[in-house]
């Protein structure tokens, strides 16, 4: 049985093949989904970047994929082959129809194996529903390469063949990029699109510049991906057969099988592109998650999607909140975080992609709202990309030294600390980057490491810039008042600082 | 008077690469029985067989197999099915069993997958290597390739076998061995086998042709290529002898075969 699903090629080579097909999305689905990771849900990517993730991730198994079919093909359909020339009789549609069709959908199978640490992963933290569409859309492409890589082989019937079999799922992914790179639109869609139909015919491929494909994964756009999938194994089998018909020594037959292997597909493809079912269309309107940090107006909303990110998040807020003592914050109007572009609005004259239930949710949370960079950046999210930004933020929010303003503006001017003013200055620069270090921490990460932020030195300086974070952080939550109202001397400092070193 | 079934027919067939004759105005036919074709390297042996097994078009002539007329896409395609080919060099799939290589080639003929077990079993059993069967074919000595080779010619028992240079890298006992299975096989088939090796061709031949420079110089038995010997040629078997005169004569010489279509 085993042998006849793997014929013309031995158990072996097929399991090599397999092996590295899946290894790349295996690999990927390690890396970005922290499989194996001591905290797994720092690294549990949001569903929507997992549907992004299982259509990009087949680069490496596509070429695999061509490469297995020109190998099986040249092994046993070369004209130099004993086993199944071109020139023997027979039903042509058979020999090579079955294998091209069984190679195919092994290779799609092998991507999907493949796939599956990415996606039990996903599912497992963040309880969203298997993305088939997404799947579907990725397990094409190796499917229909390995299509073309047999009819290479047919043709060529030579190990020559394994050249263009390796260049063209390359080449085609860079064609892609350079026809849809130029239609990158400026916007703040989620993910930031190349808008191009075009997206549907050809492989996807991920930049890693922050400018995702344009993909819109629905079941038109899986439809015709697959339409185009069974046109493409339908003009290689007809090249093979067209192969068997007309080889004859010389090159005289070859004009035949390469027009229909080169041009049927193209035609498809541009048909299935100007039919435009990939169109990118936003997230529907959704009504967000939020939660609070107790006695602090702090506050993180998600879209349900985003459990992962949501749960981060609150862990570094809830980091956040405690520099601050809950009497110092009551009279603060509070912050919201919203979390990824999800909230980005699909149409001007929105605030946000919210449904009327969300939008008064949000309206009763109060307070400033800032969007956070959790997937892409984008104009919207730019600002605050990091946890670092945010902390800045939140400093901002909770903390008034107006008394200190002017030395914040020459915090990288002074010398030493002289006064109160300077003194605050002095620590509201350190006071992000602790934050965000001591956040990091929580979470068993490690922070930028940055230290010694401010110009100054001096007694005063030394010991701020040398505390540790967490003598930092008890410094600030026992000093905060003092801080805002510019009162904390250089030897008040030394006083309270000193007594530890 | 010997009489012959007609299966494979050439008539007035020429061919050149380009400006180069490689066969001039051949006729022949052929029948049940083992055909040796002789010749000097670029006589157009292989040209004739390419021409047989319907991979090169002649530039002129015409040739029928089984009645097919093989100018024709579909006569083609009908006379593959029927004919079995061993070209002089080939490849098998080396990390494969010697019984998958055949196994598949047999289905790739046409034979459904659960019949190309017996006649793979077969095959290999005429060629005398069942018990070689699971082994792979990279370990396979040179003339078990060669007749692994063979195996995947007739595995689908075709009507017309073509043999380029068949025994090549065999030892004796095996070339005795894949004669007796041709001479067997030609009973009821037609068999046409390219060598240089004379003797091969004296032991099972009902007839030989031998060709030069794209002409038909000898159409007749092994007999006839044995009258041509010089008689004080004793280092050379007669047959060697009457193929060596042959070729350095000028005047082919007429059949004296009656065939019936």
């Amino acid at each position: 049985m085993m042998a006849r699903l793997l014929n013309p090629l031995s158990p072996v080579s097929s399991l090599v093949f397999f092996l590295a097909m899946m290894s790349y999305p295996a690999v990927s689905s390690v890396s970005n989904y922290g499989i194996g990771r001591s905290d797994v849900s720092l690294f549990a990517l949001t569903n929507a970047q997992l549907q992004l993730d299982l259509t990009f991730m087949h680069l490496v198994t596509d070429v695999i994929a061509c490469m297995f079919g020109a190998w099986g093909a040249w092994k046993a359909c070369s004209p130099r082959s004993m086993v199944a020339p071109p020139w023997i009789g027979g039903s042509a549609v058979r020999r090579y129809g079955v294998p091209v069709l069984k190679g195919a959908t092994l290779c799609a199978l092998a991507y999907a194996a493949g796939c599956l640490p990415a996606i039990v992963q996903t599912l497992r933290f963040t309880g969203g529903s298997v993305p088939v569409g997404a799947l579907l859309m990725g397990m094409a492409v190796p499917a229909a390469m390995f299509a073309l890589g047999y009819s290479f082989g047919t043709i060529m019937g030579s190990r020559w063949s394994l050249a263009p079999a390796t260049l063209l799922p390359a080449a085609l992914c860079w064609v892609s990029v350079m026809l849809l790179m130029p239609r990158t639109p400026r916007g703040d869609v989620f993910p930031q699109s190349w808008g191009s139909p075009l997206a549907v015919a050809m492989p996807v491929m991920n930049t890693g510049i922050g400018a995702e494909p344009g993909l819109s994964i629905n079941p038109s756009a899986v439809t015709a991906r697959w339409v185009l999938v069974v046109v493409v194994l339908a003009a290689s089998t007809a090249a093979c057969i067209l192969t068997a018909h007309r080889w004859r020594p010389g090159l005289s037959w070859i004009v035949a099988p390469l027009a229909v292997l080169l041009l049927v597909p193209t035609a498809a493809g541009g048909l299935v592109a100007m039919s435009g079912p990939a169109e990118w269309r936003r997230s529907a309107p959704f009504t967000p998650v939020c939660k609070s940090i107790d006695g602090v107006p702090l506050s993180v909303c998600a879209h349900p999607d985003d459990d992962a990110h949501l749960r981060r998040y609150m862990r570094y807020m809830r980091s956040a909140a405690s520099w601050f003592p809950k009497d110092s914050v009551e009279d603060s109007s509070g912050l919201v975080l919203l979390l990824g572009n999800a909230f980005t609005p699909t149409t001007h004259g929105q605030a946000w992609n919210l449904t009327g239930q969300g939008m008064t949710e949000l309206q009763h949370l109060g307070g400033k709202k800032i969007q956070v960079m959790t997937d892409t950046v984008t104009e919207r999210t730019g600002r605050y990309s990091g946890l670092e930004n945010v902390t800045e933020a939140i400093v901002k929010e909770f903390v008034h030294a107006d008394c200190a303003a002017t030395a914040l503006e020459n915090v990288y001017k002074q010398g030493t600390l002289d006064d109160g003013a300077s003194v605050s200055a002095f620590v509201l620069e350190q006071l992000p980057v602790r934050m965000s270090e001591t956040a990091y921490e929580s979470m068993g990460g490690r922070g930028s490491g940055a230290s010694g932020m401010g110009s100054a030195r001096g007694p005063a300086a030394d010991l701020l810039n040398d505390a540790t974070n967490e003598e930092f952080h008890a410094y600030v939550r026992r000093n905060l008042s003092e801080i805002e109202r510019c009162a904390v001397t250089p030897s008040n400092v030394i006083n309270d600082l000193g007594k530890n070193h | 008077m010997v009489t012959y079934k007609v299966d494979v027919s050439l008539s007035h067939v020429s061919f050149s690469y380009g400006r180069k004759q490689a066969l001039s105005d051949v006729s022949l036919n052929f029948g049940n029985g083992v055909f040796g074709l002789l010749g000097p390297n670029g006589a157009g042996k292989t040209t004739l067989m390419n021409i047989v097994t319907t991979l090169s078009r002649p530039s002129s002539g015409s040739v029928r197999i089984a009645g097919a007329n093989v100018l024709t896409n579909s006569g083609r395609h009908r006379a593959r099915s029927r004919i079995g080919y061993l070209p002089q060099s080939f490849e098998l799939m080396n990390a494969s069993s010697l019984m998958r290589n055949v196994r598949y080639a047999a289905w790739a003929r046409g034979l459904s997958w659960n019949a190309s077990c017996d006649a793979a079993v077969w095959a290999l059993e005429q060629v005398g290597l069942s018990e070689e069967s699971r082994h792979q074919v990279r370990s396979l000595s040179g003339g078990m390739r060669q007749r692994a080779g063979i195996a995947c010619a007739i595995v689908a028992r075709p009507d017309v076998l073509v043999l380029d240079e068949p025994t090549v890298g065999l030892d004796p006992v095996q070339r005795i061995e894949v004669r007796k299975f041709l001479d067997a096989y030609a009973d009821s088939h037609t068999v046409l086998v390219s060598t240089h090796l004379v003797e091969d061709l004296a032991a099972i031949a009902d007839r030989v042709l031998v060709l030069d420079h794209g002409h038909l110089l000898l159409n007749g038995g092994m007999d006839d290529l044995a009258a041509l010997a010089a008689p004080e040629d004793s280092m050379a078997s007669p047959w060697e002898s009457g193929y060596r005169r042959l070729l350095t004569g000028t005047e082919p010489l007429p059949s004296d075969q009656e065939w019936i279509s």
